[in-house]
């Protein structure tokens, strides 16, 4: 009876035991080769490779931009995250230096005072860092944060399809960070909290490597402005890649085990640099390089397995870094002078030069600022409303083109048949006989002097009001508009960076007759409803000289530039305009500016009355004008609901100054154009900048050396 | 002392029932071994040394008549039970109070102590009961069992403490209550579990979880839970020793120490790695008769306190066992419950050797019927 127990319970055992063994039998038997797949991806390591970001170079091969090598200030994952293990072995690492000996107990007494002391020395490393480095503590572990997430995201990548991952980590058995971190990327265990740090700061981390443990200095890149501020709006800056770019194409390691997981290399990790704006941007997936990955067995020396890294390719631009070099130091040379207006005051101005291929070879906007310190002086440059530095003066700003439209007013009239070279218009200083205190001629606005009869030449050379008001009435608003658009103004150029379309007259304009009419007299002298950015009237005027051939401006060499020929100009007609063009630096408004000249140009003045703001949206001030109190009529101030004045809502009149030339005059080459805003007259203000920098060509080679030995 | 030491060696070697014990456990103690020269070869140095002080404790344990033990056993019981009450007041290591540290970085787990001198209590209480048959006469055992189980779970160590109402009911089977009791009873429990999962900690909760989902077929190797983590690596480590073992990737999967635990909890899948599905089944095999040598010398053992004894100390054994390997192929929750003779660790190992060292105690002297014949055994 009590035996028979004993055998029922030695069946139960038995049968649990068979149990076992089927499953044992399930996994080593059935499913081996899935188990021994997994054990093989478990023994391997997947690291990543770094790369590095091309460079960008001029035309001639100089490099603007590049990676340097630096030193960058890093901490080791595990200690930022005061890892237990780490700590531990750091403690014992000390107490073997400091020879220790004695009993077991002591040791353990020793290693657990070294662990606190440690643990400690950690918790006064962002103090540390933010003094040294010019940092606020709030950066430096707003930057751990940072490290922490390229982490989650590099063994996200590893681990998402086999462990998704609690909250409550409390158990033992689960893997710790260290562990999953192991698998990822035990290369890079340091992880950069500041870049590129002084060699003096860096020397002091060094020295004090054992007071801040976790702290190390570690040999890195960083993109370095060999140029500084020159081109700074076309080149462009990295920043820290957005979120926006990293849900496009995050970095996604591959599994080297198996065929189907080819990852995305070339995607971003959170930290990573991408170009913020300018070439830096536009050229962003042809200078990123793409990383590597390296398999490894554990315990292996040789790598199993690798996919190289790829570094990116250098970009080479239209620019000639030296020669713009040049011309902004001659523009910005306090005794030159070039950039004051005929007030005397410092303007900011823009100057591009534009070859008939559509190459830009130089494009200054100022202020300009120092890509190297832009980390440094971002905020300040976006909050500065008077001089918006950041704007990209030539492509992104759109201005009134005053008289530098009357060439391309010209081309239509001459192509529409609304007037021959031959044909003259009378200038009486103002257009309509009855009217003199409308539509008026500069030139009788000034001297009270009038042109009198003018061919198309003699009215270029001048800039005379009455014949392009006449051509602008002749034309009417429709077909002006076509015209402009035919040149190319109010649309993109389809430059690489950032630009404006700019303003063409509304349709709405056609609805009264009588306002369309007074309109477009208006747009004949570059006034009213049509804005335009340098870049385009520059462009412009090289289609008016290829003869109505529209080439895509760019920056970039290894652009095939668009071009379409859309319009022919009357035989002989291009060679009146020329003609009248021609005459403008030697005896037209640009001939004191190009005084004694040997080089043969071609260009036009442009002198466009213009209103911007005098106050921000928060009144500040943008110049220097004083406010205006708003007067009742018994001359006290107005107050408001809340006793506090008034103050006029003031805009600043006055005159942008223009000069769009070419070079040389017989066989056009490269325009040259200028803005000056508030400049004042184009041939005062804006020829000279055009003098300038032709004189730079011809000494950089690129123009006869006529002017200078 | 010695020759009575030699004389009792003598006797041991004599009998039927001790060959098949001895041989299992050196055998898995060599399985120990050659397993922690694998996963954690500074571990191995250390097993050899509680191998050697388990010996010697196996072979003192022969030389007391076990009526003596058992006279003692109620105070033993005691003992086991305040120090599973001290070791509460202890630094928790790994989130759990269960050990007391002792000098030279040695451990002692107070729950293995109370695991033999739970069985020798229950032993002894139950040797001339008849009342066993009755459903009152279980409320007494299981009330006794209440208390270290209790004690036990707060520690917190869940799989310990379910090996007491486990080894409990062999017991009770062995002593001859009536299976219809024994059905009550757990089927009380079983109604009763629902109501104490609240109680557990959270990691319990989703270990018992992962265990649902998987026999439920929910989750697929590729889509385990972070929890399962180890689970995972271990059935890695077992399945990828296939058929014969050693496959090159399983053994390096040891060697790096992926598995965590490879060399107590886990052990079982680091013997799976190296001898494949042939070595597994060898000591499931070498387990089975462990226990077929201890149920051959219980039948054979006319004192019912010995025989209780004996059916006590070896289920216990093949429950931790079960419960061990069940856990380590994925059909048990992940749980701290060490494997017999071949975990790496010193209270266990000294445990499960005093046990064996007890079955074989009882195994010399089946033959005397009471206390009575003590002296003349002795003699």
């Amino acid at each position: 009876m009590l035996n028979r127990r004993l055998v029922v319970l030695f069946i139960l055992f038995a049968a649990t035991m068979v149990v076992l063994g089927l499953r044992l039998g399930q996994l080593q038997l059935v499913q081996a080769d899935q188990w021994r797949q997994e054990a093989r991806s478990f023994i391997h390591r997947h690291r990543v490779l770094e790369t590095s970001r091309g460079a960008i170079i001029d035309r001639n091969g100089q490099p603007i931009a590049r990676d340097e090598p630096c030193y960058d200030l890093a901490i080791d994952y595990r200690a930022m995250n005061l890892d237990d293990r780490w700590i531990t072995r750091a403690a014992r690492l000390r107490l073997r230096e400091q020879k220790f000996t004695g009993t077991r107990a002591e040791f353990a007494r020793r290693l657990a005072d070294e662990r606190t002391a440690i643990a400690d020395q950690i918790d006064a490393i962002p103090d540390e860092v933010a003094k040294k480095c010019n940092m606020s503590v709030l950066q430096v572990r707003s930057r751990f944060n940072e490290i922490r997430a390229r982490i989650r995201a590099l063994r996200q990548d590893r681990w998402s399809n086999k462990f998704v991952r609690g909250d409550e980590a409390q158990d033992t058995i689960v893997p710790t960070d260290d562990e999953l971190q192991k698998e990822v990327h035990d290369e890079t265990v340091a992880h950069t909290i500041v870049p590129a740090i002084p060699d003096d700061i860096a020397f002091y981390f060094r020295q004090n490597a054992t007071r801040l443990p976790g702290l190390v200095v570690i040999d890195a890149k960083r993109r370095e402005y060999l140029y500084n501020d020159v081109a700074c709006h076309v080149i462009g800056a990295l920043r820290n890649v957005d979120d926006v770019a990293l849900k496009a194409g995050r970095f996604d390691l591959p599994n080297l085990l198996s065929d189907s997981d080819a990852g995305n290399l070339h995607g971003y990790l959170p930290g990573d640099n991408m170009g913020e704006f300018g070439i830096e941007r536009f050229a962003e997936n042809t200078l990123r390089g793409t990383r590597g990955v390296r398999l490894t067995e554990l315990g292996a020396d040789a790598p199993s397995k690798q996919i190289d890294p790829v570094p990116g390719r250098d970009v080479q631009l239209t620019l000639d870094i030296k020669l713009q070099h040049d011309v902004q130091q001659a523009l910005l040379d306090p005794n030159g002078g070039l950039t004051r207006g005929q007030d005397g005051a410092v303007h900011h101005v823009a100057l591009l030069v534009l070859n008939m291929r559509g190459e830009v070879l130089l494009m200054i906007s100022l202020p300009s600022y120092d890509l190297n310190q832009l980390d440094q002086i971002r905020t300040k440059l976006m909050d500065d409303e008077r001089d918006r530095p950041l704007v990209n003066r030539a492509t992104a700003a759109v201005y009134t083109p005053g008289s530098t439209i009357k060439p391309l007013i010209a081309a239509g009239a001459l192509t529409e048949k609304l007037i021959t070279p031959n044909d003259t218009i009378t200038c009486n200083g103002h257009l309509f006989p009855n009217r003199p205190g409308m539509f008026r001629c500069d030139y009788y606005v000034e001297y009270g002097l009038t042109h009198g009869p003018l061919h198309l030449n003699e009215a270029l050379e001048k800039s005379c009001n009455i014949y392009f008001f006449t051509l602008g009435e002749r034309l009417g608003l429709e077909r002006l508009t076509h015209w402009f658009d035919l040149f190319g103004l109010g649309s993109n150029t389809g430059i690489e960076v950032p630009e404006q379309d700019g303003v063409l007259p509304p349709k709405s304009l056609l609805a009264d007759p009588q306002m369309a009419k007074a309109e477009s007299i208006f747009l004949g002298i570059g006034q009213g409803h049509v804005n335009a950015t340098l870049l385009q009237i520059a462009s412009a005027y090289a289609t008016l000289l290829r003869n109505g051939q529209v080439v895509q401006p760019h920056l970039l060499a290894a652009t095939t530039p668009a071009s379409q020929q859309k319009f022919t100009l009357a035989p002989g007609t291009l060679a009146a305009i020329e003609d009248g063009l021609n005459r403008v630096p030697r005896t037209g408004t640009a001939r004191k500016a190009f005084a004694g000249m040997k080089m043969s140009l071609g260009g036009k003045t442009g002198t466009a009355d213009t209103e911007r703001d005098v106050y921000d949206d928060y009144g500040n001030p943008l110049y220097d004008d004083p406010p205006v109190p708003l007067l009742d009529r018994d001359g006290h101030p107005r107050l408001d609901r809340d006793g506090k004045p008034l103050y006029r809502r003031q805009r600043r009149a006055g005159a942008d100054a223009w000069f769009v030339g070419y070079v040389p005059a017989q066989q056009p080459q490269y325009v040259v154009a200028a803005i000056m805003e508030f400049g004042g007259h184009g041939g005062t203000a804006a020829a000279p900048m055009v003098r300038e920098t032709i004189l730079q060509m011809e000494k950089h080679g690129y123009l006869p050396k006529l002017d200078v030995p | 002392m010695l020759k009575r030491l030699r004389e009792i060696i003598y006797k041991v070697l004599s009998t039927r029932a001790a060959w098949p014990i001895l041989i299992c456990i050196s055998l898995l103690c060599v399985a120990s071994i050659l397993a922690l020269e694998l996963s954690s070869p500074d571990r191995a140095d250390r097993q050899r040394l509680f191998i050697t002080a388990g010996t010697i404790v196996l072979i003192l344990s022969l030389i007391p008549h076990f009526q003596v033990i058992g006279r003692a056993s109620y105070v033993l019981f005691g003992v086991s039970i305040l120090l599973l009450v001290g070791v509460l007041a202890m630094d928790p290591i790994k989130g759990a109070r269960r050990w007391f540290q002792l000098p030279g970085d040695f451990q002692l787990q107070a729950s293995e102590l109370a695991k033999i001198a739970f069985v020798m209590a229950m032993a002894w209480y139950l040797r001339y009961r008849r009342n066993v048959r009755e459903l009152t006469g279980l409320i007494i055992p299981l009330m006794l069992t209440f208390v270290p189980f209790a004690l036990i779970v707060v520690e917190p160590d869940l799989g310990t403490a379910l090996l007491f109402p486990l080894v409990l009911y062999a017991m009770l089977i062995a002593a001859g209550a009536r299976f219809r009791h024994m059905l009550i009873i757990a089927l009380i429990a079983v109604i009763a579990l629902p109501g104490a999962y609240p109680l557990l900690n959270q990691y319990q909760q989703r270990r018992i979880q992962t265990v649902v989902l998987r026999v439920m077929g929910k989750s697929d190797p590729k889509q385990v839970l972070k929890d399962d983590y180890q689970l995972h690596q271990s059935l890695t480590a077992i399945g990828s020793g296939g058929a014969t073992g050693q496959g090159s990737e399983g053994a390096q999967h040891i060697k790096q120490g992926l598995l965590p635990e490879a060399y107590t909890d886990f052990i079982f899948a680091v013997i799976c790695t190296q001898w494949g599905f042939v070595g597994g089944v060898v000591v499931l095999l070498l387990y089975l008769a462990f226990f077929g040598a201890a149920v051959e010398i219980a039948a054979s053992t006319k004192d019912p306190f010995g025989r209780l004894m004996v059916i006590g100390l070896s289920s216990l054994i093949i429950f931790q066992t079960l419960i061990n390997i069940a856990m380590t192929v994925g059909l048990g929750p992940v749980v701290g419950i060490s494997l017999p003779f071949l975990s790496y660790g010193g209270s266990s190992l000294v445990t499960s050797m005093l046990a064996a060292g007890l079955l074989l105690n009882v195994s010399v002297r089946r033959q005397s019927k009471s206390v009575g014949s003590l002296e003349s055994t002795l003699r």
